[in-house]
């Protein structure tokens, strides 16, 4: 290292990159030589100091914090919220909770189907039928199969905030004085609309909210400041490692499959197509590699996944067979 | 809940998410400890809150926040002569030394922005730093104790110090002045 910025310094002063010996100077530990490498750095240029100056600083203030005292902002202001806003809560009447005006869905990212039918991911999701729930702010949720969702005490009078791990979907009640916040980890929904459709699952890349009626705000847990506002009909994106909140003008129909029984794929990869499927039917559905780019475009209104199954094998010239609980999907390729 | 104070809410908890762990810092400089120094800030808080009509929203809330933590910190040493503050050598009856008050407040919301930085740092990145920043590890203790090499080290620390000073570009470059004035133990 120390021999790279020498080379540097022979041939230009300006090409050496303070940051890279900055930390060993400020902590005592540069030798003679990479201390003159800085020395002779600062006094070059004037901007240099500035530079310095502002490594200094920032080298300075980080010793003063220490690694304890944490400070969790969001429950900081639940804490604060619960303190200030309960005058408020009291003046709710049933009266008031409305009737259903938006859906929103949170949908797992077809990439973890993927996982799921390349054999990545071993379990399969239960079959399970769906539960319904009424909450104690007379919201209505169903969960999709091996879903959870939690929310603290009190929740209807002081807050009304949710944890949602796997797929869910809201018809909520209207209280503007205790919006609905729904945390699914790295993302958060805030419905600001009257009523809406929640479906969420954990461990994605992604999480896509869409939609279908009402205002819905998405954002990055505790950042509530770079929100995307989705209006009914579009779907927001947010990406986890990326941490970007994406809005597209269009509504996936198969995003509130599992919940409708409605499929609609238009030139849909099969692979693709089965990830909705196992999630619709709770099914454990391999597709053999060489089908898997296949595309189907076919409508199915409740129909019985037998039924289903039975359409694909006869338009695209399928075989599909049962092997124990895993359905399989193979054929001649098209 | 009127219309305007759903408006005042949306303000209130944008103020509130952008100082209260810089207002947190802040009061602990003062009184040393992490609880009560919370505790104040919530009460400011809702004090604003409860005066929310009579707010002027327009005027600089954020010194509005940063005087009333303050002072109710000063008053919460009047109130409690037992309690001994750890590190309060600046403590004063009132704002009279306001360079004073204003660099205790800038370096109190670094330290807010930094911890919120820190926290975003890749993990090896930020162990490596905190391991030498906080727990004053020299780079060869960290390099045995993480298995890895000096030369990996010293590149995560450059990294980290990096981000760090992009996140915080805009806090860095403001007050040089006071910044020359407590180099002196680097």
């Amino acid at each position: 290292m120390c021999v790279d910025y020498t080379k540097a310094m022979d041939t230009e002063n300006n090409h050496i990159d303070p940051v890279g010996l900055l930390p060993k100077y400020f902590s005592g530990e540069a030798t003679p030589e990479e201390s003159r490498l800085v020395d002779e750095w600062l006094s070059a240029d004037k901007d240099n100091r500035k530079e310095f100056d502002a490594f200094a600083k920032l080298w300075k203030i980080t010793g003063s914090v220490s690694g304890e005292d944490e400070i969790n902002l969001e429950s900081e202001w639940q804490k604060l919220e619960s303190v200030v806003m309960p005058a408020a809560a009291k003046t709710i009447s049933l009266g008031r909770i409305l009737q259903i005006a938006a859906s929103v869905i949170l949908i797992s990212a077809l990439a973890y189907f993927g996982t799921k039918i390349t054999g990545v991911k071993t379990e399969s999701a239960p079959v399970a039928a769906l539960s319904t729930h009424t909450l104690p702010d007379e919201s209505i949720v169903s969960l999709n199969a091996g879903s959870r969702l939690t929310y603290q005490k009190g929740f209807g009078i002081t807050h009304r905030n949710l944890t949602l791990k796997g797929e869910a979907y809201f018809e909520v009640g209207q209280n503007a004085t205790l919006p609905f916040i729904i945390s699914s980890g790295d993302a958060s929904i805030k419905v600001t609309g009257t009523t809406f459709n929640v479906k969420a699952y954990a461990d994605q890349p992604e999480i896509r909210v869409t939609v279908t009626s009402g205002t819905v705000l998405l954002y990055e847990t505790g950042k509530p400041a770079g929100e995307a506002v989705l209006h009914a009909g579009e779907t927001g994106i947010y990406n986890k490692s990326m941490k970007t909140v994406n809005k597209k003008d269009v509504l996936d129909i198969n995003d509130m499959a599992w919940k409708t029984k409605i499929l609609d794929f238009y030139n849909t990869p099969l692979q693709e197509a089965a990830g909705i499927l196992e999630n619709t039917y709770h099914q454990t559905i391999v597709v053999d590699p060489g089908v898997r780019s296949c595309s189907i475009t076919v409508r199915f209104d409740n129909q019985e996944f037998g039924d289903i199954l039975r359409v694909m094998e006869s338009t695209l010239d399928l075989k599909i067979t049962k092997e124990g609980n895993r359905i399989i999907i193979f054929g001649n390729g098209c | 809940m009127t219309t305007d104070d759903r408006i005042l809410k949306i303000e209130f908890e944008k103020l509130f998410r952008e100082h209260f762990t810089a207002l947190c810092y802040f009061a602990r400089k003062y009184l040393g400890d992490h609880d009560s120094s919370k505790e104040i800030v919530h009460s400011v808080f809702i004090r604003l809150w409860e005066n929310r009509s009579s707010f002027d929203w327009d005027k600089s809330a954020k010194s509005y926040l940063f005087t009333s933590v303050y002072n109710r910190s000063m008053n919460f040493i009047r109130d409690n002569k037992k309690f001994v503050a750890s590190e309060s050598p600046e403590i004063r009856e009132e704002v009279t030394d306001t360079s004073a008050f204003s660099d205790t407040l800038e370096v109190a919301e670094l330290e807010g922005r930094i911890k919120t930085a820190l926290q975003r740092l890749p993990g090896k990145c930020r162990e490596v730093f905190e391991l030498n920043r906080f727990e004053g590890k020299k780079y060869a203790e960290i390099a045995s104790l993480l298995n890895i090499s000096v030369k990996t080290v010293e590149t995560q620390m450059s990294k980290a110090l990096k981000i760090l000073r992009d996140e915080l570009r805009d806090y860095l470059y403001v007050v040089v002045l006071f910044l020359l004035n407590n180099m002196d133990h680097l």
